[in-house]
């Protein structure tokens, strides 16, 4: 049997493609968990995002109007998730779930209209590029502007955090926000931003699926993506290069699914879909074993309220 | 001016006064939310919140949306009193109505008084084994239970549906995602003629009294609310935390698996692929609502079950969207966490000085 | 230039307590300040006040006579005041460096330049990529003194520096102090150690509950004068009486070893010791050297092998501190608040934490709350714990009162053995004096005391066989009239 070797260069491209919403939202995650804030809303901003992408796009028409209103409504959504956590002081875990169960229904509640319409083709770059290169040609070009981002972004944000001074107080907040504080440095306020970045990437993230991915509106249509986005962050010992080699892993068990399913391999579907989550499971036990690795790459006061009385 | 100060001790009466507050926050913001939708809001809270229970029959349906919220809630606050993250209440009642469901199928046009407690056992069992899962990786792999519950849920709905759609499925149903019907013996009563309401309800009370009981009155009541406070004094106290945080999970599991138990072998008497309308989810937010008392649970779950129900009514009558119980209920949680401040804050009225 | 700094009746009230009560001070250049005082006279909240972290209720700082509004500590560095605290503020995940540069506005390059030279000019070793969690105490001082320097500071704070420096650490900083002085630097120094004021310090002032005491010139003090100012009382001196030594061996730790899996804590290595009956072990060291762990693993929250430790002829290594408890140890961990007690709940309630057979609290599971209430009272009056309330909730007991509730409840049992970690750490001298009068109560009792503790005169005072733990070694067991507190300084140093 011959195989194309371009064939083999587009399935990888479709895992990558399938990679890109987990790229995004853990990334956005990691800096937020970075600062020390455990935002367990993942899934609800991702799904809010996916529905006011969509929504816009139907609406104005316009894509550049739909992506940016995406992040902007990711970032109103975890706006409330910073208010309470870090104005009010509430819990981190019980916000978070907050968060996700609104989410859900919020997005439901918009998305009524928009079930059935079909999306819009989403221009691709390079594409006269693709047959250029054997094997490299489809998997370097003909994508969106969302998937050469989002292969950047993990780039970007070990950049951030490792080169430049407000990733160094980003790192310093969630390392001992009382030394923060002491040291002149506001907490509150970087919390907040790193919060609000988080909502940005997560309401991108959820854009890609419903304009790009899978241009539709399908209620729930995140299928726990943004839980694994945050596995994710565990997996990767909060360093963004290592997002990158685990969103591939669980694009590739996306694709492989679909692919194994198309050759008829007789696996029920429930279990080619169940792969993924019982494979973070398993990956999540085989990197907490590390207990020693852990604790010293988990932002110190992860999850904790900061609270400072004049 | 008003000052914003810190209580020298979180009061009592606020404790219980701000879930109260939460309710009434979230009826302001929903009326809110309806009148952006184009709604007359009076109107929309009405048919949310008083139609659906007006009559005996919306009672009846009440009590049977309430019934699952407050045994799952009941057995959350085990988890959650004890600072364990049990998150995944939904894949534990799943995984416990497909035990007792197959147990059930097993006796199949069977009848005797034996068969029903067997189901019910069977469901207890299959939510702890399923609860066990994270408590384990917890305990002994170190592995974060909030993830590792919640994923569990996705796979446990793969699970049912292979079920029902494969080797379970009703040999004679056309292909329907649903397996048979269970035997009568293999079903819980219903109380009354005509009403959905069934003896499940007495699971969620006996499950009430059991845990007021355990939390106040034991030494493993105790050990949790020592363990919620702190690790440190728990493990410099002697207690086998291990050991604990297991037990949390199982009870948390064997409730939320009896919730299952009741979904399925209640009226509808079979399994199929729609189980629970997220209640090991929402369940969640009635703990927290309850303030992991087991009164405030029971009271917590009757409000949180009518959003379920105002939902569809409102749908029904005004289409409105049925998600919008979903955004109430994430609501009342928002509005809960927010007026906890006044627990340890209070604003302070000063006189302008000079 | 001289440097002028004026505090200027400031007052700070905190819900119960008057931190801050109208103080008044002037300090300049050329000149060391000592401020004195007990723990939670008001020196911290006052030193938070000048460096930004605090905002006052009321009153006014002045530096050359300009009015200060410190609304942050970004305002006291910008108005050239440098602090370094008694809880460093430092990023233990961060490399040196990157603690350095974090408040620094200068490029990477010439910011290294410039922390070469200062650490040239005054002796200072360190390496700048390790992190942070890789220093010793008295490194991690030098990185918060560094980081002061990087301003060239007006005034200097210094919060309880020698807190955690050994003997020789100690005079290296007053050396550098000095130097610092002489160059211009404004110094402040924050302490509540008498012969450190006298050693280093050329005026004094003390406070004492909030209030501004007296100011004074050293030349015209000496210890007995501070100690009176200080606590506002003549001074008991408490004086162990030299205990009849048993040579009735009471607990033995065997090739003790453990290997922590948290990268934030020590390793402890091959510890051996024996205590008698009747006897006080002190175990002096460094915090930080593996006196928690050691603390842990004696408890039992830390299972070791079984053999490794032998308490009154049982192998007990693997017992949890409950089961050890019915063996007649007690424990008292140096975290009152967070792990000794729960301050949210009932001060019976915290009792019952102590759970051992005989005591009934626990019956067949259930709980038996008049037993645990009317123990309760007989700990209040039996260790004079100010308050006749057992319902009341612990948080409002003060540290003090606190404390001896904890000893209390720990020695109701009569335990043949108590374990305790820094007992009187941020105590009172009352409240100090008490535990410290209990203790020695307990040995002529003919009843065994293990002291962890940092504090290097209360282990003098109080024990009579003395080891050093450094970097989770134990020193040899020496006779505690055989030692001094340099000798134990040396050891704490890490020499041999």
């Amino acid at each position: 049997m011959i195989i194309d070797i371009n064939f083999i260069g587009l399935i990888i491209a479709s895992i990558m493609a399938s990679a890109v919403p987990l790229i995004l939202a853990s990334c956005g995650e990691l800096i937020t968990e970075r600062s020390g804030v455990l935002n367990l809303g993942v899934e609800g901003m991702m799904i809010i995002g996916a529905i006011s992408g969509f929504a816009l796009m139907t609406v104005t028409g316009s894509l550049i109007i739909a992506i940016f209103g995406a992040m902007l409504a990711g970032v109103l959504i975890s706006t409330i998730f910073a208010f309470l956590t870090q104005t009010l002081i509430t819990n981190h875990v019980a916000t978070g779930l907050a968060l996700t169960i609104f989410g859900i229904g919020i997005s439901a509640m918009i998305g009524k209209n928009f079930v059935g319409i079909p999306g819009k083709e989403f221009p691709v770059l390079f594409e006269g590029f693709k047959d250029t290169i054997p094997l490299l040609g489809p998997i370097l070009f003909g994508h969106s502007i969302v998937f050469y981002f989002a292969f950047a972004l993990p780039f970007i944000t070990s950049y951030f955090l490792k080169k430049t001074k407000t990733g160094l107080i980003v790192r310093a907040v969630g390392d001992s926000p009382e030394s923060a504080s002491n040291q002149g440095i506001n907490v509150r306020l970087v919390r907040y931003a790193c919060i609000l970045y988080g909502g940005a990437m997560s309401g991108l993230a959820g854009a890609y699926l419903s304009m790009i991915y899978t241009p539709q509106w399908i209620e729930n249509m995140t299928g726990g993506r943004g839980w694994i986005a945050l596995a994710l962050v565990v997996f990767s010992t909060w360093n963004p290069i290592k997002i990158l080699i685990g969103a591939m892993i669980f694009g590739g068990l996306t694709i492989i699914q679909f692919h194994m399913q198309a050759i008829g391999v007789r696996i029920p579907v429930q279990f080619l879909t169940a792969l993924p989550y019982i494979v973070t499971i398993i990956v999540l036990v085989v990197i907490s074993r590390d207990s020693r690795k852990i604790r010293l790459s988990t932002p110190s006061s992860l999850g904790k309220s900061f609270y400072k009385d004049n | 001016m008003i000052k914003i100060v810190k209580r020298d001790q979180p009061s009592r009466a606020i404790f219980f006064f701000t879930p109260v507050l939460a309710i009434f926050l979230t009826l302001v913001a929903g009326g809110l939310i309806f009148f952006i939708l184009g709604f007359k809001p009076f109107e929309a809270l009405k048919f949310f919140f008083i139609v659906p229970i007006a009559d005996k029959y919306g009672f009846s349906e009440l009590l049977l949306k309430a019934t699952p919220l407050c045994l799952i809630a009941i057995g959350l606050s085990f988890c959650f009193k004890s600072n364990n993250w049990n998150i995944g209440a939904e894949g534990q009642l799943t995984f416990g109505a497909i035990v007792s469901g197959g147990v059930a199928l097993l006796f199949y046009e069977q009848e005797g008084f034996y068969i029903l407690p067997i189901v019910i056992l069977a469901g207890a069992i299959g939510g702890m084994l399923y609860a066990s899962i994270p408590a384990i990786l917890k305990t002994y792999f170190n592995t974060n239970e909030i993830l590792v519950s919640l994923m569990l849920v996705y796979v446990s709905k793969l699970i049912l549906d292979y079920l029902v759609v494969g080797p379970w499925s009703n040999p004679e149903g056309f292909n329907f995602p649903e397996t048979r019907q269970f035997s009568d013996s293999a079903k819980l009563p219903l109380l009354f003629e005509g009403l959905r309401i069934h003896a499940g309800i007495f699971l969620a009370l006996t499950a009430v009294v059991i845990s007021w009981f355990v939390f106040y009155k034991t030494y493993l009541g105790f050990q949790m609310k020592v363990s919620g406070f702190s690790l440190k004094t728990a493990k410099y106290a002697g207690y086998k935390g291990k050991k604990m945080i297991i037990l949390v999970f199982l009870i948390s599991g064997a409730c939320a698996g009896l919730a299952g138990v009741g979904e399925i072998t209640g009226p509808i008497g079979q399994l199929h692929r729609e189980i629970s309308p997220d209640y090991g989810f929402t369940a969640i937010i009635v703990a927290f609502l309850g303030r992991l008392h087991p009164v405030g649970i029971i009271f917590a779950s009757l409000v949180v079950a009518i959003t379920y129900l105002g939902a569809e009514t409102a749908q029904i009558f005004m289409q409105i969207p049925k998600y919008t119980g979903q955004v109430f209920q994430g609501m009342i949680l928002f509005f809960l966490l927010a007026s906890d401040y006044l627990l340890f804050f209070k604003f302070k009225f000063i006189g302008s000085k000079k | 230039m001289n440097t002028n700094l004026k505090i200027s009746n400031v007052t700070k009230i905190y819900p119960g307590c008057v931190a801050n009560d109208n103080v008044s001070l002037e300090f300049n250049s050329g000149k060391i300040y000592a401020l004195l005082g007990e723990n939670g006279a008001g020196k911290s909240t006052l030193v938070k006040i000048l460096s930004g972290v605090i905002i006052p209720d009321e009153g006014e700082i002045y530096l050359n006579e300009n009015n200060l509004k410190l609304n942050s500590p970004s305002d006291a560095k910008k108005n050239d005041i440098g602090m370094v605290f008694q809880h460093f503020n430092l990023f233990e995940t961060l490399s040196v460096f990157e603690n350095l540069i974090i408040d620094s506005d200068e490029q990477r390059e010439s910011l290294r330049e410039k922390i070469d030279t200062i650490m040239k000019k005054y002796n200072f070793s360190i390496d700048l990529d390790i992190p942070v969690l890789n220093l010793s105490a008295g490194q991690k001082q030098k990185v918060e003194i560094i980081r002061c320097l990087i301003r060239s500071p007006k005034v200097l704070i210094m919060d309880e520096p020698t807190s955690v420096l050994t003997e020789q650490e100690t005079s290296e900083l007053f050396l550098s102090l000095k130097k610092f002085s002489e160059e211009g630097i404004l110094i402040i120094y924050i302490t509540h150690k008498l012969k450190e004021v006298m050693q280093l310090c050329d005026e004094v002032a003390v406070m004492r509950r909030g209030k501004l005491v007296s100011v004074s010139e050293i030349k015209n003090e000496n210890i007995e004068s501070l100690a009176n100012k200080m606590v506002g009382q003549n001074l008991k001196t408490i004086k162990k009486k030299k205990a009849k030594t048993s040579s009735d061996q009471l607990i033995k730790i065997t090739n003790l070893n453990f290997t922590s899996e948290d990268p934030f804590e020590t390793n402890l290595m091959d510890i051996n010791f024996s205590v008698n009956r009747g006897e006080c072990l002190g175990i002096a060291g460094i915090s930080g050297n593996g006196q928690s762990e050691l603390f842990q693993v004696l408890s039992g929250e830390i299972i070791s092998e079984k053999n490794s430790i032998e308490f009154n002829k049982n192998y007990i290594g693997d017992l949890n501190p409950q089961e050890r408890r019915e063996y007649l140890m007690a424990f008292s961990p140096e975290d009152r608040l967070e792990q000794a007690a729960i301050p949210q709940m009932k001060i019976f309630e915290n009792v019952a934490l102590n759970n051992f057979k005989s005591s009934n609290f626990f019956n067949n599971g259930l709980i038996n709350e008049n037993k645990i209430k009317e123990h309760s009272k007989k700990i209040i009056s039996d260790f004079n714990v100010n308050t006749e309330n057992i319902e009341l909730k612990s948080q409002f007991l003060s540290g003090g009162n606190l404390q001896k509730l904890i000893i209390g409840r720990e020695l109701i049992t009569s335990p043949d053995l108590l374990i305790c970690f820094n007992p009187t750490w941020g105590l009172d001298v009352g409240a100090i004096n008490y535990i410290h009068e209990t203790l020695i109560k307990i040995n002529q009792q003919n009843k065994s005391i293990i002291l962890i503790s940092t504090d290097t005169d209360e282990l003098l005072k109080l024990s009579d066989k003395i080891s050093v733990i450094h970097k989770g070694k134990l020193s040899k067991i020496m006779n505690a009239e055989e030692v001094t507190s340099e000798k134990l300084g040396i050891l704490m140093g890490g020499a041999n």
